[in-house]
């Protein structure tokens, strides 16, 4: 070994000296970080972002303290409730190291200091509640949480930012009987609508049924007055046919009669002719199937000389002859036609007939407007009392008994009303009359019935004399307004004496009654208490009854007055119902026993009842329904970093920074190694041609040294690129 | 043949036998695409490392570094440091995310982290170049081996070594391949070692020295024909015979060179009597002490070459398809990383071997200096030092055996990426393809090898390194650090460095450059179109701000993210 190389160990460990000072004295702090610098281990000053120089081997960084605000989860904590539940709360806390030297010399981790402050306050909040408050007020223990770690890291130089309760799960059991509280809710609810299905369509098949009788029997009936009427008019037909052709028979006997006595006395017939003739007629009387045995009499001349005598008187020549008898023209012609009969033999048809016959025709004809087609009435709207059938019979009635009627009952009107009666409890219009009115009109009509010499009633009039149009008349009037035309049929019902019973009850409701309901009908009835609407129901329909029946028999009475009877009949509860758009004063009680059939049955609108229904104002709960398993919160979190959310962008950001740190400063060693080396051999000679242990120095460093220096560098980085790896990872699934 | 050429050939055909029998076991586990790609990512960071190391210590590794120190001495010792840098920057830099990227080839990586297929399209481009330019030397030198060892033509050694390659890929993919490079790795650091303990007690007991200020003599006659025109050096005046046209005159007969320069033309034949002073290429040491000693050599910007071929060392590694496809069959990141730095120790260790061996070579081959084929001097050594007899030629047939592990194994290396690269990017076919497309990855090498005049490994190879540095590492370093980089920011860095780089190359290869500063930069253009790739990326990706990747923040966090998290995407 010889000088120069000595010379060179030296001056080469003291370049190495100089390039470790320099490195170790120029330290970078990144913006948002913070150095806690220490002068032989004594705290010195807390270096900011920048370039920062410290004496090397004497100064020393003893932390670098991030300053952005960081975010721990930590993993869930066992928490009792009060009524002595488990639940696992897991918790993110939102930091910011606000006074570096504090959180450096203060604690000694301050992470697991606010975890474990994080654990006991939430295990004190937690523990005064029930699981029921636990899953609800979250904002409460966030607020109480932050309370406490403020209180307790201000010391530490830390300001706990945010704490929010990422998630609480029940115990399993609990989980389980959510689950089945809420299974068997939704099964309540599944027969409830099932029930509410079957119940809404046996309403409306019974619906269906009954106004497909209803229309059955109103068609039936129509067909019955037809066919009645039919049949009159043409037993009247034909009576009158029978009676001419009887007439022109009888005249037509008459003549040949005639004709045969003039042929006759004008013949005087002998008795030999009548002999002969009796002779003749003999055969013919033999013929008989009946005959089987014949006697001819005996004393057969005997027989024609009787009939001889009788028809005649004897002859000079002894023999009978016939005598005609003295004629009494006074008897009259027969054949003489009278004038009286002379239009029977109009073989015309009637066109008053034709008129009839072809009206009915196009009624028949007519599609029957059922009232469930276009626009079904709600089921609970419908009058359990369905309307009298026999209210619209008088409709068509025939008015003249005798002689062919010229005034053909306008049919249709009463054909509607059966129909018309479920809907007119919500909405009248469509139907035509208005009811208050019609009620009006029928009390007004059935009042002249029951006293038929009162004068009022334009429909008293006989119907003789105004056939077809007074009674059109009528119904025209209640028609047309509510309560002012109304009012004047009404008036005069009151005027004569009330008929019996009926009318004293159908008085005091009659007078509201058209008041109250006009507008909606629907409103005024629920207004109206049960009592009250009692009498209504019955006296209406009473007296319109009576009044019909009275009324019929004399006139022909306006045929639309009695639907006005059905709503009135209908239930006072149902009433209720019928046309309410929306009750306000809606009780789950009320809408159980008598859910809202005439809305839309919806699941939603589906009362909850039994378990607590959730209170419109209370925050939302997450109920977690399955058993934790092990990988659920990594895989969270890798979700929260995978997916950019603002946590894992941190994160990612941190890693790839911290990684590249690591890179970058053992590139940097190698850089300055390599970069520094062939500048030293090229420009100092001296290097080039020192010996090492009688090998040229440059042959040791480069053909053997450098070779374990890079795998060392390559080792060390390693090591520590795994460890920055790993410490994300254990950052992430923590 | 006489019989150390014997020898060698049935050290070779031992090697190729050996290889076919590995492959074909490995052909047996071969049962998917996945196993004929990436080995199905099963194995071990060792035997990872040693086939990495098998395959990355090429020729121009086992004969290369060894005839350079030979020629050029302490100067060159920084080559084998630039190629062993490569793996520490690759560690550094790309191993674990690159590993993670899931991606094959750098053609994936470039659309798994931009999404473009022009980019896909031009990286594919330059992998062939890449892979070709590699190619071709190590076909050439198989066949300067086979001459050398056997006398045997030099074509037929391209054919042989091409023939295998190709049998090797087609029969067993890469999993047969990874057991045969490692294998090729340990056959190689043996046939070093070896005969270099051997050389070293003869050269421990020499009484001769490195240390003298003259050049080395010629041991025997020796008959030297120059192919190429050269300029000699010697430092002493050298008695010769020769033919042929020397210093511009026409001479045939005994000649006197003085100390100084001679330009030699191509034919002449130079004959040197034992114990003359060998001449030396110009440019290179001349005297022993020189050749020790480091920067003496009369080579100009010598520091700036240095630190060029640093550079394309250090960060051309990466870039190399070869290599790169290497890191996939790691089961993942942290594996790729302690493989890497396990193949750091295996190639430190085999070139401290290397340069041994070389500095061994001036004291037994000098006369190589002459000829100018300094890379034959592993070969010779052997017989050179021994002298001949059994144990020489057994040491010689060891390393003949070596030399063909080291054509095979970076061949076939390349052959399999490049067919990886041709099959994934080019064919787009399925597994029969795979064959075709190692097929054809083989056929154009073998026959510009075949036409093309052999370049020394010192001149061709870190050329390669120097194109692959300009073009993938800054793709891939910025790629996997740099959220802001874009498609066309990094088509038109690889595109500047590697229009850069490939002009340089050819350059080189088709005319004689000036020993100004400009021909220096265009021998070793590293230093400069590094830089200029790395700016031009960084520059039109600024520029081009808006065609960020919508998904760069999910990319880059698969790339760095650790695997237990279950972020990594693989191909199956």
């Amino acid at each position: 070994v010889d000088g120069s190389t000595v010379v060179l160990v030296v001056v080469l460990l003291f370049v190495l000296l100089v390039v470790v000072s320099v490195v170790k004295a120029v330290q970078i702090i990144p913006q948002a970080q913070a150095a806690v610098i220490e002068r032989l281990g004594r705290y010195q000053k807390t270096q900011t972002p920048g370039l920062a120089f410290i004496v090397p081997f004497i100064d020393r960084i003893r932390a670098r303290i991030d300053l952005r605000e960081q975010v721990v989860s930590f993993p869930p904590q066992p928490v009792i409730t009060q009524d002595n539940l488990t639940v696992n709360i897991d918790t993110v806390v939102y930091y910011q190291v606000l006074d570096p030297k504090a959180a450096v010399y203060e604690i000694s981790d301050y992470i697991t200091g606010v975890e474990q402050i994080t654990i006991t306050t939430l295990r004190n909040v937690v523990g005064g509640m029930s699981l029921e408050g636990t899953l609800t007020s979250r904002d409460e223990i966030n607020d109480k949480l932050r309370g406490e770690l403020d209180k307790a890291t201000g010391s530490w130089g830390i300001r706990v930012g945010r704490v929010e309760i990422k998630a609480i799960d029940p115990p399993p059991s609990i989980q389980e009987s959510m689950e089945r509280q809420m299974k068997a809710d939704r099964e309540k609810r599944a027969t409830i609508l099932t029930a509410e299905g079957q119940r809404e369509s046996a309403i409306r098949s019974a619906e269906g049924n009954k106004q497909a009788q209803i229309l059955t029997a109103e068609g039936r009936k129509q067909a019955a007055i037809l066919e009645a009427e039919a049949e009159r008019q043409s037993r009247i037909l034909r009576a009158q046919g029978e009676r001419a052709a009887q007439y022109l028979q009888a005249q037509g006997e008459a003549k040949a009669i005639e004709k045969v006595f003039a042929a006759i006395k004008a013949g005087r017939p002998t008795p030999e002719l009548l002999a002969y003739q009796y002779l003749q007629t003999l055969p013919e009387m033999a013929k008989g199937e009946a005959n089987k045995v014949w006697m001819v009499p005996s004393d057969f001349g005997k027989a024609l000389e009787g009939f001889t005598r009788m028809l005649g008187a004897p002859g000079e020549d002894g023999v009978f002859r016939y005598e005609p008898s003295p004629v009494d023209d006074a008897a009259g012609r027969p054949e003489d036609d009278d004038d009286a009969v002379r239009d029977w033999f109009d073989i015309a048809p009637d066109p008053a007939i034709a008129k009839v016959v072809a009206d009915a025709e196009r009624e028949a004809r007519k599609a029957v407007a059922g009232p469930g087609l276009p626009d079904l009435p709600p089921v609970g709207a419908l009058p359990s009392g369905v309307p009298s059938p026999g209210a619209p019979a008088p409709a068509p009635r025939i008015a003249p008994p005798q002689g062919l009627p010229p005034a053909p009952r306008p049919v249709p009107p009463a054909a509607a009303p059966p129909a018309a009666a479920p809907a007119d409890g919500r909405t009248a219009a469509p139907w035509g009359l208005p009811r208050p009115t019609s009620a009006a009109a029928a009390l007004g009509i059935g009042t002249p019935a029951a006293a038929p010499p009162a004068p009022p009633a334009p429909a008293a009039t006989p119907p003789r004399t105004a056939p077809a149009d007074p009674p059109r008349g009528a119904p025209a009037v209640p028609a047309r307004g509510p309560t002012t035309d109304a009012a004047a049929p009404a008036a005069p019902a009151r005027t004569p004496t009330p008929p019996g019973g009926a009318v004293p009850p159908a008085e005091g409701p009659s007078a509201d009654a058209p008041s109250a309901r006009p507008s909606t009908g629907g409103a005024s009835a629920r207004e109206a208490p049960p009592v009250e609407a009692a009498p209504v129901e019955a006296s209406p329909g009473e007296t319109a009854d009576a009044a019909a029946d009275a009324v019929h028999d004399v006139v022909d009475p306006p045929t639309a007055p009695h639907p006005v009877v059905r709503p009135s009949r209908t239930p006072p509860d149902r009433v209720a119902q019928l046309p309410v758009p929306r009750q306000p004063e809606r009780s789950p009680e009320r809408q159980r026993v008598a859910p809202p059939v005439g809305r839309r049955v919806s699941a939603d609108d589906i009362p909850v009842v039994g378990t607590a229904p959730p209170e419109p104002g209370s925050t939302r709960v997450r109920v977690v329904l399955s058993e934790r398993k092990g990988v659920a919160r990594p895989v969270r979190t890798i979700k929260e970093v995978q997916e950019g959310t603002a946590v894992g962008e941190l994160l990612r950001r941190d890693l790839i920074r911290s990684q590249l740190k690591v890179t970058l400063r053992f590139a940097l060693l190698t850089l300055l190694v390599l970069g520094v080396l062939p500048a030293v051999f090229a420009l100092l000679p001296v290097a080039g041609q020192a010996r090492v242990f009688g090998v040229g120095l440059p042959w040791v460093v480069l053909g053997v040294l450098m070779y374990p220096f890079l795998v060392l560098v390559a080792w060390s980085y390693t090591r520590s690129a795994e460890r920055v790896e790993q410490n994300f990872a254990d950052h992430v699934q923590d | 043949l006489t019989t150390p050429g014997i020898v060698a050939l049935v050290a070779i055909a031992l090697v190729g036998a050996a290889s076919a029998v590995i492959g074909s076991y490995g052909v047996r586990v071969a049962r998917s695409t996945s196993d004929f790609l990436v080995a199905s990512r099963t194995v071990g960071p060792l035997a990872n490392a040693s086939a990495i190391s098998g395959e990355y210590l090429s020729a121009a590794s086992f004969l290369g570094i060894a005839g350079l120190i030979l020629r050029e001495g302490a100067d060159a010792l920084w080559f084998p440091i630039a190629f062993t840098t490569g793996y520490l920057a690759l560690v550094l830099f790309v191993a674990a995310p690159l590993r993670r990227s899931g991606a094959y080839t750098v053609p994936d990586f470039a659309v798994a982290r931009l999404g473009s297929d022009r980019l896909r399209g031009l990286c594919t481009a330059f992998v062939l170049v890449i892979g070709w330019l590699y190619l071709l030397p190590q076909l050439q030198g198989a066949g300067l081996a086979l001459t050398t060892l056997t006398a045997l033509p030099a074509w037929s050694g391209i054919a042989g070594a091409g023939l295998v390659v190709v049998l090797t890929v087609v029969g067993g993919g890469m999993r047969s391949i990874t057991f045969v490079q490692a294998f090729q790795y340990w056959l190689k650091l043996t046939a070093l070692a070896v005969p270099a303990v051997f050389v070293l007690g003869l050269f421990i007991s020499d009484t001769r020295s490195l240390e003298r200020d003259t050049a080395p003599d010629f041991r025997t006659d020796t008959h030297v024909e120059v192919r190429t025109d050269v300029v000699l050096q010697t430092p002493e005046p050298v008695n010769l015979v020769a033919t042929g046209t020397v210093d511009g005159v026409r001479v045939d007969g005994p000649l006197v060179w003085q100390a100084g320069r001679h330009e030699v033309e191509a034919g002449a034949r130079l004959d040197f009597p034992r114990g003359t002073p060998v001449p030396t290429v110009a440019g290179s040491p001349t005297t022993d002490r020189q050749w020790l000693e480091m920067g003496t050599g009369d080579a100009q910007y010598e520091l700036l070459g240095v630190y060029s071929v640093l550079i394309a060392g250090a960060l051309g590694t990466m870039g190399l398809p070869h290599v790169l496809v290497r890191f996939y069959t790691n089961p993942d990141g942290p594996a790729a990383r302690r493989t890497t730095v396990a193949v750091l120790a295996l190639i430190g260790g085999f070139y401290v071997v290397t340069v041994l061996v070389g500095v061994l070579s001036r004291l037994y081959t000098p006369e190589l200096l002459s000829t100018g084929e300094t890379d034959a001097a592993v070969l010779l050594i052997p017989a050179a030092a021994l002298g001949q007899g059994w144990t020489a030629w057994l040491l010689g047939g060891l390393v003949a055996a070596g030399t063909a592990a080291a054509f095979l194994s970076t061949s076939s290396g390349l052959v399999v990426s490049l067919a990886g690269v041709l099959f994934t990017d080019v064919l787009r076919g399925r597994f029969k393809d795979f064959r075709l497309a190692a097929l054809l990855s083989a056929v154009l090498p073998i026959a510009l090898a075949l036409t093309v005049t052999r370049l020394d490994f010192a001149l061709t190879v870190p050329l390669v390194f120097a194109v692959a540095a300009s073009t993938f590492c800054p793709l891939l370093v910025l790629g996997i650090w740099w959220r802001g980089l874009t498609a066309p920011g990094a088509a038109a860095g690889v595109l500047v460095g590697g229009v850069l780089s490939t002009g340089a190359v050819l350059a080189t290869l088709l005319m004689p450059l000036p020993t100004t500063l400009v021909g220096v930069l265009v021998f070793r253009p590293a230093v400069v179109t590094v830089p200029a790739a790395f700016l031009t990326m960084v520059l039109v990706s600024r520029f081009t701000r808006k065609q960020r990747p919508a998904d760069v923040d999910a990319v880059l966090l698969r790339l760095h993210a650790p695997e237990r998290l279950g972020l990594t995407i693989d191909r199956t």
